[in-house]
């Protein structure tokens, strides 16, 4: 009963290390022209915003921290274009942050669009190594383009150009 | 160039002597031959003493800015001071592999010169199991992730250290830790010896034990520097995430702080055989699994290595670890021997076994929680969990473990007779009480803050009644203390505990933290501590520009900035500034400045988060003083006390 139990414990935990393996930042090919891995953020009111729940807008996903000052100074930029652009969907997905550095960010910075911390998926399969990071990805679900660091708004106006004309 | 050659050379020859030594002391082993014992155990010092001369080439090469050497290009440059440049040995992935084998084979020589009174066959089979693991990390270090592979181009700089690596931390921190995980697999193969040569006895407890406490310390004073690093280094003003790379350290440490205190009910009352054995496997399987996710990539986390190629490898070992042990218990466990009668539910063992199922409980809860991305993954939509999940799975058991570490070292072997151990609760009952009402009137309503901060105190209080105990009969202090020792280091341990969830209680619960733009000449006040902002500058340092703040707090000077790397992309990173006081941390992050002069802060107050560091050394104090140089007691006080159930 007891060895079956640990032969079955120890086969999981030996299958999902494999197919950790084969999902590792290091076999997944660079994203661009694939769709999108599957992330969702949780919003502090409760609610689950999925990207890919987002197909038929472009999306602009950024990860970012309460913590890091540069992705604090793009939030602007950001917001911004959020509201000239109401056919793009933008999504903050918040990395490695405390809740409370969260809320009080969310309270100071006000954004008319989603953020909040990762609740499906991970900033791993999108390859992010640092923060800020911002992935566009249009209509179809596919990431067009990447940029690391923080955008000013003529690079984000080049940007959204690719994935919505 | 050439020190690439020799460097590679020395680990093919300790590669060869590793491989010689494995086999020869299984055979020698089998056959009982004690000549040929020896010889193996001299082939594992040899192959030691050439991870040795690999660790010194590498040294020398990083030291002497060899940039024909990849591993020296990637992880140095000519602007990292030289302190850093020495410990990028360890910095990288196949440097840190080299260190590792390094303790192994340093520790593992240390443990089989003290071993040959187990028996032949014992310490022959425990010197090839340690042997076959470093063999497999030489296997690796050659054939995969070799420190001393060759550039065709020397050129002329190398790229250098991550930033956040550039810090006082990275010379302590990383070694630390790393000697804790290898060294976790000398207990494991002296366990797995003991099982493979039919001795199940407890002679190897006695022997396992002060290696298994050498891991245990190491690990400790590992975790402890880590949490200390991340609280000074990242900023986000905690110093715990639940971080995967955190996780895998953790559980080995937990494992084996549950075996340091069951290995005394076997040497006290010869229980729980099967139980030791099955904890220190499984602490070395933890070592595994962790190393294999850490350096793979698997998980996301903060501290993965560079990816590299050799997870599939570790990937394999585990696998061969896992079959071999619990195969090997399998196999040997029905001839340990469960005669013994059942535990007394309200005894000092009692409180260890329940104790110990607490541990594993949240060694449970927190392997859950570091593998459900991947097992979610393997069954179609990633998910993954944050603090609150540890918080709220481990935190009652926790608690539990709380209470029973004030109450436990109260209680008497095989059982407690009613009144008496009542009257010893008195104090820390009173104690806790004290603690509570105060915590109430103060105005405190976080139930985990009345349960967790009164528990605390209890703890501390049973070790002041227990060396007020000793205290009295102070004519008779030395022999008690000399015949003693461990046990009351062991006190003095359950105090820094008590002291370190103080620290992590209060940081927990009462932490403050403020987002202010202020400009030059403007106050902010956080939890009762003002602070002037006076103004910022820039400054150029050797490999980095520094925009740094002047924040006037009482009589001194914060100064918290942003580094910015030019040679690494223009990579930036913060550096807190942090003013401790006995009550409270007052913690500054610079979050930006404006070109109106004004500048963006965070101010946390982290109450008595000093404690956490505190206690962190009066643990390691209470291990050293109660077991340095004790000539191993245990073995003679066992032999003495259980008979050796012999079955071959």
């Amino acid at each position: 009963m007891i060895a079956g139990v640990a032969i079955v414990l120890a086969s999981v935990l030996m299958l999902s290390l494999v197919w950790g393996l084969q999902h590792a930042a290091l076999t997944n090919p660079p994203l661009l022209g694939k769709t999108a891995p599957r992330l969702a953020i949780e919003t502090p009111g409760g609610q689950q915003v999925g990207v890919w729940q987002l197909q038929g807008k472009p999306v602009v996903l950024n990860f970012w921290a309460s913590w890091c000052a540069p992705c604090v100074q793009e939030m602007g930029v950001l917001s911004n274009a959020s509201s000239a652009r109401p056919a793009v969907a933008f999504v903050g997905a918040d990395n490695q942050d405390t809740t409370g550095g969260f809320n009080s960010f969310e309270q100071q910075h006000p954004h008319p669009y989603p953020a909040g911390p990762i609740v499906i998926g991970s900033y791993q399969a999108y390859g992010v190594a640092g923060l800020p990071a911002t992935f566009f990805i249009d209509a179809q679900g596919r990431v067009v383009a990447s940029f690391a660091g923080p955008l000013d708004a003529p690079t984000l106006d080049h940007y959204l150009g690719l994935i919505s004309p | 160039m050439i020190l690439g050659y020799l460097g590679a050379g020395a680990l093919l020859a300790a590669l060869v002597l590793g491989g010689f030594s494995a086999v020869l002391s299984f055979w020698a082993g089998y056959q009982e031959n004690a000549v040929m014992v020896q010889v193996g155990r001299r082939a594992f010092y040899a192959a030691a003493a050439m991870i040795v001369a690999a660790g010194a080439v590498l040294e020398w090469a990083l030291l002497s800015h060899d940039f024909s050497l990849a591993y020296v290009t990637e992880h140095t440059d000519l602007s990292t001071p030289t302190a850093l440049v020495a410990a990028g040995f360890y910095g990288g992935q196949e440097g840190s592999l080299l260190y590792w084998a390094l303790v192994l084979g340093l520790l593992g020589s240390v443990s089989l010169v003290a071993s040959a009174s187990l028996g032949v066959r014992l310490a022959a089979y425990a010197a090839g199991l340690m042997a076959a693991i470093l063999s497999f990390f030489l296997v690796v270090l050659v054939m995969v992730a070799s420190p001393f592979d060759l550039l065709s181009l020397t050129p002329p700089d190398g790229l250098g250290l991550n930033p956040v690596l550039r810090d006082g931390g990275m010379l302590i921190h990383p070694p630390v830790v790393l000697a804790g995980f290898a060294s976790f697999a000398i207990p494991f193969c002296f366990a797995s010896a003991a099982l493979l040569a039919g001795r199940p006895d407890s002679a190897w407890i006695a022997h396992t034990r002060r290696f298994a406490l050498i891991a245990w310390s190491l690990q400790t004073t590992g975790l402890v520097l880590g949490m200390w690093w991340a609280y000074h280094v990242l900023g986000w003003g905690g110093y715990w995430g639940w971080d995967p790379v955190e996780n895998v350290a953790l559980m080995p440490w937990l494992a084996t702080t549950a075996y340091l205190h069951s290995s005394q009910v076997q040497e006290t009352r010869g229980r729980l055989r099967t139980w030791n054995f099955a904890l220190v496997i499984v602490a070395f399987l933890l070592v595994v699994f962790g190393t294999f996710i850490v350096r793979s990539g698997v998980v996301p986390s903060v501290h993965t290595f560079a990816i590299s190629a050799i997870g599939p490898w570790f990937l394999g070992f585990l696998f061969i670890c896992i079959v071999f042990s619990t195969g090997l218990l399998a196999v040997r466990s029905s001839g340990l021997g469960g005669q013994a009668a059942p535990v007394t539910p309200v005894s000092r063992e009692g409180a260890f076994v329940l104790q110990n199922l607490l541990l594993i409980g949240v060694v449970v809860v927190v392997l859950w929680g570091t593998m459900l991305p991947l097992v979610s993954g393997m069954l179609g939509q990633q998910r993954v969990v944050g603090a609150s999940y540890y918080e709220r799975a481990a935190g009652p058991l926790f608690v539990v473990m709380l209470a029973l570490m004030a109450a436990g070292p109260l209680l008497p072997w095989r059982r407690a007779a009613g009144l008496p151990s009542m009257r010893a609760l008195l104090w820390p009952g009173a104690t806790a009480l004290i603690v509570l009402v105060s915590l109430v009137v103060a105005g405190v309503a976080s139930i985990p803050a009345l349960i967790a901060l009164p528990l605390a105190a209890a703890i501390a209080a049973t070790c002041f009644t227990q060396y007020a105990r000793l205290l009295r009969g102070w004519s008779r202090l030395p022999s008690v203390l000399a015949r003693r020792r461990r046990r009351y280091g062991a006190y003095l341990a359950h105090l820094g505990l008590a002291v370190l969830v103080l620290g992590i209680g209060a940081s927990h619960f009462w932490q403050q933290e403020k987002d202010v733009t202020l400009a030059a000449g403007q106050q902010v006040t956080v939890g009762g501590y003002t602070l002037t902002y006076v103004g910022s500058q820039e400054r150029q340092l050797a490999d980095h520009t520094e925009l740094v703040a002047a924040m006037r707090f009482g009589g001194v000077t914060l100064e918290p900035a942003r580094a910015t790397y030019a040679g690494l992309g223009g990579q930036s990173l913060t550096h807190v500034a942090i003013s401790t006081t006995p009550l409270a941390d007052v913690y500054v992050v610079l979050a930006g400045a404006n070109s109106d002069g004004s500048a963006a802060f965070r101010v946390f107050v982290n109450p008595l988060v000093s404690w956490i560091w505190a206690g962190g050394a009066i643990i390691i104090v209470g291990v050293l003083l109660g077991n340095i140089g004790e000539r191993a007691p245990a073995l003679a006080a066992v032999r003495r006390r259980v008979p050796a159930a012999v079955s071959t």
